[in-house]
């Protein structure tokens, strides 16, 4: 499948995938998306790459799949603490809204962090998947 | 008060900082901890006069308040007695562990579960809630696992101490909740306040026998006691400071906690006191027959908590008072006694005592040092040691109960205190006579000097027993009614009983000392294997095998084997719930619209093409093209999320196993045809099983009420619209976080199979 077309397709895209991805993690609080689709789609980049490029020299994401899981587990544990701390009980949730002259109202969630550990996790499910399987030695 | 979770996460923090700091300071970083662990001590040993005093120090934050749980430290003597050991022993240690490893050893994750267990165990002490005690409690269990199994060798040993407290620590968590429910608190004091109304209740046979399975396993008691010895191959820093000094007291800790409750009851009284003296004796046997110094001080420790444990269950003022005082003698001369064995260890090579003999000629101060802390073991005058045998005694001879106890009591008391001088008085013997016999130095003063302290601190607290006469008479107050007059320790208490049994004890030892050698012969014939480990391994390999043979179906390299298994059962289950199931509702199954039939159709044409499949890759193609199908479902019942997902999934899994069947032969193997056909005979089945489940079952009721209140609570209190992200991010958070960590650990899982299998494609 080391095809010009597949390789070129791929690069145009890679860039339109990643935001759709944050997109989808920024919207999942109100409609379809969320943290565990966003990192699904992130992870898409990854495959598609391997499949165009064949893997081995392609680092579009410059970290291992241990650094990801972990930085994940340790933002979604973090999120737990923050609301231990703050709002009396592990994972209590927050809302914060403010007014943004000249770009409208903005909601963020203490969950919006959490489902961000969630992409991350999932986004090193898929790139450890792709690395172990995909390559011939494991990195 | 702030001191105490600000020394709490402090050292927690610590531990996580360790790593980075030991990548400096390599082996030196036990001295950052030691001067940490000396100035909490210090923080602590400040407050000693307003704790002997009577005033608690106590601190809580809210913890999980749908429970009603709070984060509640509590410093109150017998609280603050503990801290001092393990914070006081804790920096010894660490700063022996400076001098101990060698300087290219990899000491980081050491230094930081040491940490991280003191940090436990102090938590356990301070804690005031029994669920936090039990956390904590459990926390100390798991970082002696990795400490013990942490070298690459001793895993069994591990294995097998984790097990045996890991037990007694659910059975500690089952008594604290039976107690919790009767007095309505999970606060200990409120627990105390409300004794009586535990003691009366028809649980309180099933809270004790629950609360000593948890005390006697942890604290190696008669015939859980197998453990501990075993517990020995760990390095000589962790032996010392988890399994002599610290983490073996925490089960005397919980009687000592509980006593206030239980204390005075039959139920409590007795076989505590029977148990502790019954491993008092054992142990010390055990210990005379050992030639291999660090398991003759390990059965040395089992025998101590023994003695401690049957004086806790005494529980009088003058018990209390006397095992406080012990712990402390004990915490000091064991702690010396272990620095001292890894020092020989290290510059001799050998741990047998027999090739001890002339040590003083070569290692004068190691001597010294070594004899001071036996001759405290041995209840030699004027250590500490001697002091706290001594109130033991008094404690003993005073015990309540049958008018037989008493004297039985005290008996038994000398007779293992007795061995326990011909043991201490062996290694001291050993040290100081006879030729040398091997060429051998005095260890850098820098080794030496923690052992040194924890020694001459029994002596220094020896002839100043007043320095912690407040705090041991504290403890006492809090767990025994206080008696009319208050006396103080002290050396010389005049002619009393107690020291004719001193004086016994000295005279029964010397004589098993001087008969060492016919009586040694004796015992080493005797082979002793205890009963609990005998049970123990009996059970341990029962249950490993039954686990194998469970999982042997599904332990086939070919996966249609552990398929068979697993849909046999799913169409079993099936035939079953038809069969034997409940009735179904009235009401009738959903209405369906020619769309979904059509999927059905399609569907099934699909799964057909998949089995016919010759091609591996045309078979996960068309499966990933089910699982679009089933997409369609999602979109036509309105589940965006669900099919944004699914859609997902089902592209990567295809790309995924496509990365893997590259490397299989481009076409699946023939198959017989028998084969086949039972294939498809359970295929079919548990296939008509799921359809028929999903087809009567789905559908024939209302939003329940749950997905009401989350439709309406998602928009308030989760301030999302999205019902099935504000599931999974607010309302059900804590499950999504169990997820992830599942979902990384099975990356984790695929990491090490791939790296196995490829390790020994290489072999």
């Amino acid at each position: 499948m080391n095809s010009l077309i597949l390789r070129t397709t791929t690069r145009l895209l890679t860039p339109v995938i990643a935001v759709v991805a944050v997109y989808l993690l920024l919207r999942g609080h109100d409609a379809p998306g969320g943290g565990f689709i966003g990192g699904l789609v992130a992870g898409s980049v990854v495959v598609l790459r391997h499949l165009a490029y064949g893997g081995a020299r392609d680092r579009i994401i410059p970290v291992t799949s241990g650094t990801l899981l972990g930085a994940g587990l340790v933002v979604a544990a973090l999120v737990g603490l923050a609301g231990m701390i703050a709002g009396g009980s592990f994972l209590e949730g927050a809302v914060w809204k403010a007014a943004v002259p000249g770009v409208g109202d903005l909601k963020v969630t203490a969950s919006l962090f959490f489902d961000t550990g969630v992409f991350l996790v999932v986004v090193g499910v898929v790139v450890g998947l792709v690395r172990y399987l995909g390559e011939e030695r494991v990195p | 008060m702030i001191l105490l979770p600000v020394v709490l996460a402090g050292l927690f923090a610590l531990s996580t900082c360790t790593f980075l700091i030991a990548r400096a300071l390599r082996r030196d970083t036990g001295y950052v901890l030691a001067a940490a662990f000396a100035a909490s001590a210090a923080a602590f040993a400040i407050q000693t006069g307003d704790v002997a005093g009577g005033r608690a120090l106590e601190w809580s934050a809210s913890w999980v308040p749908s429970l009603g749980l709070r984060f509640s430290l509590v410093l109150d003597g017998l609280a603050l007695l503990f801290a001092l050991i393990i914070l006081g022993v804790g920096a010894a240690v660490m700063a022996y562990s400076a001098r101990y490893f060698k300087p290219e050893d990899d000491t980081g994750r050491i230094y930081a579960l040491l940490t991280a267990f003191a940090a436990s165990m102090l938590g356990l002490v301070l804690a005031g809630d029994v669920i936090l005690m039990y956390v904590f409690w459990e926390l100390t269990s798991i970082t002696s696992f990795f400490l013990i199994g942490g070298g690459g060798r001793g895993a069994a040993e591990a294995r097998r101490a984790f097990l045996v407290t890991g037990l007694g620590g659910l059975s500690l968590l089952a008594g604290v909740l039976l107690m919790a429910s009767v007095a309505g608190s999970t606060e200990i004091s409120e627990m105390i306040a409300g004794a009586t109304a535990i003691t009366n209740s028809a649980a309180a046979p099933w809270i004790v026998v629950l609360l000593l399975i948890g005390a006697f396993t942890k604290s190696a008691q008669v015939p859980f006691h197998f453990w501990l010895p075993g517990a020995m191959v760990a390095p000589t820093p962790v032996s010392t400071y988890l399994h002599a000094a610290t983490m073996v007291k925490a089960g005397l800790y919980l009687l000592a906690r509980f006593t206030p409750v239980f204390g005075g009851e039959p139920l409590w009284f007795y076989p505590i006191v029977f148990v502790g003296l019954t491993t008092a004796l054992t142990g010390a046997v055990l210990a005379l027959k050992q030639h291999d110094l660090k398991a003759l001080l390990a059965y040395s420790t089992v025998s101590q908590l023994g003695w401690l444990t049957a004086l806790i269950g005494i529980g009088t003022f003058g018990a209390i008072t006397a095992a406080s005082v012990h712990l402390a003698a004990h915490a000091l001369y064991k702690a010396t006694l272990f620095m001292i064995t890894g020092i020989i260890d290290r510059e001799a090579g050998s741990r047998d005592i027999r090739e001890l003999s002339g040590l003083y000629r070569a290692m004068p101060i190691t001597a010294a040092t070594m004899g001071v802390a036996a001759l405290s073991m041995a209840g030699f005058p004027p250590l500490l040691g001697f002091i706290s045998k001594e109130e033991s005694f008094t404690a003993f001879l005073g015990a309540p109960g049958a008018e037989w106890l008493a004297p039985a009591v005290a008996g038994v008391a000398v007779v293992a205190a007795s061995v326990t001088f011909a043991y201490g008085a062996r290694i001291f013997d050993e040290a100081f006579t006879g030729p040398l016999r091997q060429p051998l130095y005095e260890p850098r003063i820098s080794f030496l000097w923690p052992a040194a302290v924890t020694a001459f601190a029994g002596l220094g607290f020896g002839i100043a027993s007043r320095a912690i006469d407040g705090l041991a008479l504290r403890a006492a107050t809090e767990a025994a009614p206080v008696p009319p007059e208050i006396g103080h320790i002290a050396l010389w208490h005049g002619f009393t009983p107690a020291l004719g049994m001193s004086l016994l004890t000295i005279l029964g030892g010397t004589l098993l000392f001087a008969a060492r050698a016919p009586v040694g012969g004796r015992l080493a014939r005797v082979r002793l294997r205890s009963p609990g480990a005998v049970a123990f391994d009996r059970i341990h390999d029962l249950m490993v095998a039954s686990g194998k043979k469970a999982a042997a179906p599904f332990l086939s390299s070919v996966p249609a084997v552990q398929f068979a298994w697993i849909f046999a059962a799913l169409a079993a289950a099936g035939a079953g719930a038809a069969a034997f199931g409940p009735a179904l509702p009235e009401e009738a199954p959903p209405p369906s619209e020619v769309a979904d039939w059509f999927v059905v159709v399609l569907l099934m044409v699909v799964c057909v093409g998949i089995a016919r499949a010759r091609a591996r890759l045309a078979a996960v193609a068309l499966l990933g093209l089910t699982g679009f199908l089933v997409t369609v479902f999602y979109v036509l019942l309105g589940a965006p999320d669900l099919a944004l997902t699914q859609v997902l999934v089902e592209t990567l899994t295809v790309a995924l196993v496509v990365l893997v069947f590259r490397r299989l032969p481009r076409e699946f193997h023939p198959v017989a045809r028998l084969r086949r056909r039972f294939a498809a005979i359970v295929a079919v089945a548990a296939g008509a099983a799921a359809f028929a489940g999903s087809y009567t079952l789905l559908g024939r009721r209302e939003a329940s009420e749950v997905g009401e209140y989350l439709l309406r609570a998602g928009p308030e209190d989760a301030g999302g619209n999205n019902v099935v992200n504000t599931i999974l991010v607010d309302f059900r958070a804590l499950d999504t976080f169990g997820e992830i960590t599942v979902l990384a650990m099975a990356a984790v899982g695929v990491y090490v199979l791939v790296l196995h299998t490829r390790q020994t494609e290489r072999k």
